[in-house]
């Protein structure tokens, strides 16, 4: 649960900062490649000073592809909120998560209940209700 | 176009969640730290040959900015990684993403003085609390 929380608190102050990038027009890419680079250097000096695992081949692939899948998703977002609305673009983006949970269901055989499915179903329609309020902001 | 590149940040979106849940399913969870430091590596890499094909040097405020965002980036991160080896995703992704909505809000009005303005935003802060009671109960 504590780790849940901790995500949810960092990821929001995480986003307040791409907030206050965007309103003061700094350079995304730049912003970007300083968070890569912090986040690198606090990394070698954990698993050089306190924890130095193994690196096993998969767990090296996987990395691979999550980084390759974050510079996409982060690159390519700069140029959709560019073409289009940021609420709209915002609330699909949130929507990407029903992507995972389909899979997880799918593959790894993860439980839906029907209280779960209807959560599911009002997360969905509450993360459209925010796009809407987000792109009304926008067009004042 | 705009449709074509929204498709393709929807799906490697949720390409990065599945990567970090296929870590805890795989029993890599003690091993994170390899996998973020390969996650971050690789983005890294990429941004700077990104940066050298515009032929730019980054801006030195973004950059700095940049460097303080990815302490919080990196918590985010070990921490849905740590969470998904505990929570199933089908219960951990809503909650978060929901969650993570509902905050924004919050600070952002705190923070900004952004208040909501439709009443689409207040249903969809009811539905958002609804649906994280209903997923985690």
């Amino acid at each position: 649960m504590q780790y849940l929380i901790s995500a949810i608190v960092f990821t929001t102050i995480f986003a307040q900062f791409y907030k206050f990038a965007n309103k003061h027009r700094l350079d995304g890419l730049s912003v970007n490649a300083g968070a890569y680079l912090s986040a690198v250097i606090v990394l070698s000096l954990y698993l050089h000073i306190i924890d130095s695992p193994a690196f096993e081949a998969e767990l090296v692939q996987i990395g691979i592809c999550g980084g390759i899948a974050t510079f996409i998703t982060v690159f390519t977002f700069f140029y959709v909120v560019k073409l289009g609305k940021l609420g709209i673009s915002w609330a699909i983006i949130n929507l990407s998560f029903l992507f995972t949970v389909f899979v997880s269901a799918i593959w790894w055989h993860e439980h839906i209940t029907i209280q779960k499915a209807i959560g599911l179903g009002l997360g969905v329609i509450a993360v459209v209700c925010l796009g809407k309020e987000q792109a009304a902001k926008e067009k004042q | 176009m705009w449709y074509v590149l929204i498709t393709i940040t929807f799906i490697f979106n949720g390409m990065i969640m599945l990567a970090g849940k296929y870590v805890s399913i795989c029993g890599y969870s003690q091993s994170k730290s390899i996998y973020l430091f390969c996650y971050f590596s690789t983005a890294l890499v990429l941004s700077i040959i990104t940066l050298s094909i515009r032929k730019q040097l980054p801006e030195l405020k973004a950059l700095m900015l940049g460097i303080l965002m990815g302490l919080f980036w990196l918590g985010a991160s070990a921490s849905i990684v740590t969470a998904l080896s505990f929570i199933p995703a089908t219960k951990f992704l809503p909650v978060f993403c929901c969650g993570n909505i509902l905050c924004t809000f919050i600070l952002s009005y705190v923070l900004w003085r952004e208040r909501i303005k439709t009443i689409y935003g207040w249903v969809g802060i009811v539905l958002a609390i609804i649906s994280i009671v209903l997923v985690m109960t």
